[in-house]
């Protein structure tokens, strides 16, 4: 018995040693949503060793900088003279807004492909396409949502994806000039879509 | 220029920070319009960083505040930050959030760490000095990869690794053997422990009278004669990554510290090397970093290539990302901008052409001159202009966290090298560590009873 309750009260000791030793310790800090529309709300959750303290201001970009309106949330912790910090950041957008779809690309054949999934951590799903457009200048075939369309290089914009959300896989290719399948260092390294996108919360 | 004027060449390395980062602002904030930095609009393709589906741009830093981790700066994250195309071959300058966000359990954010910069408001002292001298906006770090490569790229010519991490690094061809076998005087002043001590081949060195104390380089610069003042200094700052005890601070500029105490610290050797007017009219003194540490910047690297020496034999196919560099002495034209390509090895150039009469510093640095690097001597001028500006004096505040490394192992490569490479030198040689850095003992015991006995 003696035995065991001085095991015990060792192991108490350790535990109490390792737990005033630790530092702080964010183990997650997220939110349910990154990308919001006016009146929406989010919900933060969050996992932590120490004393949280939430923090949460209105950002906006200086006007050179074209960024939209952002809220950050900043997870403070302290624990034995420590402190640590974590960033949230949600943008606000408004109802209805613009966005570039942009992918690198890879040389296939005689055509240029760019392909990527639309940050669906950023995005979620509730900002559905209005209208979407070339952004690069010259003619693009774009899957999305099991639809597919060709878009002109003049800029003119397209309601085939009306509805699907903009997050998600996207496959965008077009042909090679003569000039770039000559010349390999002309052929784009990106190839970008402009959107209309409108928030959508059922 | 004649070198014959030049008496005194300071070296002032720091580590991991970008051109963009630092001095992007000086082209947008008008203070040297001609500089290759940041252009109005920020929020342009040419800028735009890519990750998955959005685009990133450069935005500029609020605060000075700690970040709330390093960022990615290996070998495979660089080649991911430069993005050489597979359509066509270039480097797109646009993975440096991809890189950060695979490399860190970050929210996705517009502000994400990578892009960021700084304004003059922030980094006074960086921003006066290159405004006021000769900035250097074709900088680049001699590989694309992290910090142990690239300092010994810097200080030996070659380099026999390719990454960072707790190994021993071969020193051949290091500065202070060259200085010696060609009679140059010389000297490393070290705020810290001196990363030098990373090379076992120069403990002989770190532990020898040519290394030491910063704060004896003011007396010095002040009061010792001629004919023994180093013909070349070294001058390093605290490194985040060494051990550190007591109220010493990291002041290297290394993420995730903020970026006061490194202005402070170039403020401070600034004044000093000023300080004696007569002094002052035949010194140069280079500000340089050891590479871009993962921060943005817009300037693809050359495709001048290189492959590490002996075993390693690892092949870079470029330099690596441009980094801020910037030229004081009476011997610049002010205020001016030098657009030739430089990198680590063009000071190896510029000594070589003052102490050994052009006879080339080695067969690599030479090669790499043939490849279109340049020597920092053909930015220096004949035409002296002695007024030393003052530096701005306003107070650098700086918000920040700052964690002790000693209850718990590093985790970093860095760290871990330096903190092996302490423990060793003061096993093996222990009165001449005692001698040159006594605190060594102290953080040591204090590390053996934080971690139950064992370093």
């Amino acid at each position: 018995m003696k035995n065991k309750s001085t095991r015990g009260t060792i192991l108490a000791i350790c535990f109490a040693l390792a737990a005033t030793s630790c530092g702080p310790k964010i183990f997650y800090f997220r939110s349910n949503q990154y990308t919001i529309a006016g009146g929406d709300s989010v919900q933060l959750t969050w996992s932590v060793r120490g004393t949280p303290t939430l923090l949460a201001y209105t950002d906006t970009a200086a006007p050179e900088e074209k960024r939209p309106e952002y809220r950050n949330y900043h997870l403070v912790v302290h624990k034995n003279g420590k402190e640590i910090m974590k960033q949230v950041q949600v943008i606000i957008l408004p109802i209805v807004s613009e966005d570039d779809i942009v992918f690198s690309t890879i040389r296939k054949g005689d055509s240029v492909i760019a392909s990527g999934i639309k940050d669906t951590t950023r995005w979620g799903t509730f900002f559905k396409l209005q209208t979407v457009a070339s952004g690069s200048g010259r003619t693009l075939t774009v899957m999305h949502g099991g639809k597919m369309v060709v878009l002109e290089k003049d800029r003119s914009s397209s309601a085939a994806f009306v509805g699907i959300a903009n997050s998600g896989f996207w496959v965008i290719s077009s042909p090679l000039s003569d000039a770039e399948k000559k010349d390999t260092t002309l052929v784009p390294a990106r190839l970008k879509i402009h959107t209309v996108i409108v928030h959508q919360k059922p | 220029m004649n070198l014959d004027k030049i008496k005194t060449i300071v070296l002032l390395m720091f580590e991991n920070r970008s051109f963009d980062h630092m001095l992007g602002h000086l082209t947008l904030d008008k203070i040297s319009p001609v500089a290759n930095g940041l252009q109005y609009p920020l929020a342009q393709d040419h800028y735009s960083n890519i990750y998955n589906g959005n685009s990133y741009y450069p935005f500029r830093k609020k605060a000075d505040t700690a970040l709330t981790s390093d960022l990615p700066h290996e070998f495979n994250y660089v080649a991911m930050q430069v993005d050489k195309s597979s359509a066509n071959g270039l480097y797109q300058m646009d993975g440096f959030v991809t890189a950060y966000m695979q490399a860190s359990s970050d929210n996705p954010s517009t502000t994400s760490p990578p892009m960021g910069f700084y304004g003059a408001n922030l980094v006074p002292i960086t921003s006066f000095l290159a405004g006021a001298y000769a900035v250097c906006d074709n900088w680049h770090a001699p590989l694309p990869t992290s910090t142990q490569p690239n300092r010994t790229m810097a200080f030996c010519g070659d380099s026999s690794i390719h990454d960072t991490k707790l190994q021993l690094i071969p020193a051949d061809g290091n500065i202070f053997d060259w200085m010696n076998a060609n009679h140059v005087r010389w000297r490393v002043y070290h705020d810290g422990l001196s990363f030098f001590i990373l090379y076992s081949s120069l403990w002989h060195h770190v532990l020898g009278p040519n290394f030491r104390d910063y704060e004896n380089l003011f007396s010095d610069f002040q009061n010792e004669p001629d004919d023994s003042f180093p013909q070349v200094i070294v001058v390093e700052p605290s490194y985040q990554d060494s051990p550190h005890f007591g109220s010493d601070l990291p002041n290297d500029n290394h993420p995730p510290l903020a970026i006061g105490f490194g202005e402070e610290f170039l403020r401070r050797t600034y004044d000093t090397v000023t300080s004696n007017q007569a002094r002052w009219g035949n010194t140069l003194m280079i500000v340089y970093y050891d590479e871009h540490g993962g921060f943005y910047d817009h300037v693809p690297p050359p495709k001048i290539g290189y492959t590490t020496k002996g075993a390693d034999n690892f092949a870079f196919e470029s330099l690596g990302v441009r980094i801020p560099g910037t030229l004081i002495s009476p011997y610049v034209k002010k205020n001016s901008v030098s657009n030739l390509l430089f990198d680590h090895t063009s000071v190896l150039q510029l000594l070589a052409e003052k102490f050994t009469s052009g006879k080339p510093y080695s067969a690599t640095v030479d090669q790499r001159k043939q490849s279109g690097i340049h020597s920092i001597s053909e930015a220096l001028t004949d035409n002296a202009d002695l007024t030393a500006p003052a530096a701005p004096s306003q107070p650098i505040l700086v918000k920040s966290f700052l964690g002790d490394n000693i209850p718990t192992a590093p985790k970093g490569a860095m760290a871990q090298a330096f903190e092996g490479s302490a423990v060793q030198m003061m096993t093996q040689m222990p009165d001449q560590t005692r001698a040159k850095y006594p605190e060594l003992f102290q953080w040591k015991d204090s590390v053996d009873k934080a971690r139950g006995g064992g370093a």
